[in-house]
Formats: C-alpha cells, structure tokens, sequence
C-alpha cells in the first residue's frame, strides 16, 4: 500500500489507460473492484469515509446505488486533488458524470488525477 | 453540524424513497418481462451476473408474487435488507447529523462473499444447463450488435 505523509496515506499509482481496458473486458466488474480500492485509499487520505464502502459494493446489484457511490468516488477524488494542490477548482460534477455515464472513461480519467495525487 | 433545513430536506429525501421505489417498481411490473436489458456482463457476454433478475424479482414482489420473484433472483431478499441497512445508516446520518459507527467494511465484505458465492452457484448452473453454449453464442454482445445491422 502507499506511504504515510503529513497529507495522508498515499494509495498506488497504477496505469489508468490499463484500468481503462481491464474495465471494458470485465464487462465493468473490474470497475466494481476499482471501485472498492480507490474508495479505501481516498477513505485513509482523506482520513474520513468519505465513501461508503457499503454504497460501492451493491453498484453492481442495484444500478442506482452505484450512481449515489459514483458521486461520492467523484466528490472524494475532487477533495483529494485540492487537499494535495493538483487542482484548482472543483471537478465534482465531471468526474461523477463520466463515472455515472461512460464508466470506463471516468474510470480512466479519476485514476489519472488520483495518480497526480498520490505523486505530488 | 448540518442546519436544520437540510436535515429536513434530506430526511424528506430519505422518507420518500421507499414509497417511489414501490410505486415504481409496481408500475413497470406489467411490462417488466419486454423490458430491455442494462447489465453490461449479460450484454456483452450473454452470462447472467450475481444482479441479473433483481428488476423482476423486485417488481414482482411489490405485487406480491414471492415464489416466481425469487426464481429470478434469490437473492433479492438479501439485497432488500442490504438497501434497508443502507437506508437506515443514511437516516440515521441525516437525523444526528454525523454516520453511525457501524463496520461498513466488513458489512459490505460480507455481502461481497454472499454474491461472489451466489455468481459461483449461478455460473455452475447455467454451465451445466445444455443450451449454455448456443445462449453465449446468440447472445454475447458481438452477436447482438451483428444482428443489428442485419
């Protein structure tokens, strides 16, 4: 797992176009399990649950719950990116969109800015 | 703190849920069998998933048709209870204003096992049934997009 700094527990820097491919192979399974991971390392950064991990598992049971747990994965990584200075402003919104409606691409995109995160 | 407003709002939000779902649910019951298919594994595999039939098996249960709904899905039950828990630490979070402390964790880990151990039970069924093969084939997602164009 990551390191321990005066920010937060730091999680993995993994290949974000890779989490792209296995996301689309799986049919979207490997997203619920990038799901699960992100959400435990933006939980220790952030040192809060910031999202429920019982929001992230029933995504792929019930549909609209995975929408509520894609807001949250959104809201958390937005929050990660300004505690760690790589952004500026707010990307809630586009985050949640992409992970709500092109899931891969929102998979893909949030990794990339968590990858930035977990370097800075 | 949350003010008293949004407590009120949230709270709302959280009462009305149960009563759209139902009523939701209970409406498209008539219709829920033509319905189309969302599950991105049955679509592009043609493989049901741990969640295929919970549509059904909910609608059917809101017009009390337990047996057949537990045919579709028989975890529904469970998965009922699950979103109950859910609902209840949301309620509880909107009432006090801070998350109860429940092992959210190990709660959703458990339920992870159940369904991974239900896909297992499901897979094996539906790979022992004899059309398994001719469903993969007619149904996986390369299949269905070729008959769109044909």
């Amino acid at each position: 797992m990551g390191d321990a700094t005066a920010s937060g527990v730091k999680g993995k820097v993994e290949n974000s176009a890779m989490q792209l491919v296995l996301t689309l192979v799986t049919c979207g399974i490997y997203g619920v399990y990038w799901s699960w991971v992100r959400a435990k390392e933006l939980n220790d950064y952030l040192g809060k649950q910031a999202v429920n991990p019982m929001l992230v598992f029933p995504g792929c049971l019930c549909p609209p719950v995975l929408i509520v747990a894609s807001y949250f994965i959104a809201k958390a990584t937005a929050e990660a990116e300004m505690k760690a200075g790589t952004a500026q402003k707010d990307d809630t919104i586009i985050y949640f969109l992409l992970l709500w409606l092109v899931n891969f691409v929102g998979v893909w995109m949030v990794q990339d800015k968590l990858n930035a995160v977990w370097q800075k | 703190m949350r003010s008293g407003r949004s407590r009120v709002v949230r709270l709302s939000g959280l009462v009305l849920l149960w009563p759209v779902a139902f009523a939701a649910l209970y409406a498209y019951r008539p219709v829920v069998l033509d319905g189309p298919i969302f599950c991105p594994v049955r679509l592009g595999t043609g493989v049901p998933c741990p969640g295929c039939g919970l549509t059904r098996a909910f609608c059917f249960m809101t017009h009390g048709e337990f047996e057949p709904a537990l045919r579709f899905n028989a975890l529904a039950p469970l998965v009922i209870a699950y979103l109950a828990a859910l609902w209840i630490y949301y309620a509880v979070d909107a009432w006090r204003g801070s998350p109860p402390a429940w092992p959210t964790w190990r709660i959703a880990g458990v339920m992870l096992v159940v369904t991974a151990a239900f896909w297992a039970g499901r897979l094996v069924e539906f790979f022992l049934s004899p059309d398994a093969l001719s469903t993969i084939w007619r149904d996986n997602g390369l299949a269905r997009l070729l008959r769109l164009f044909n």
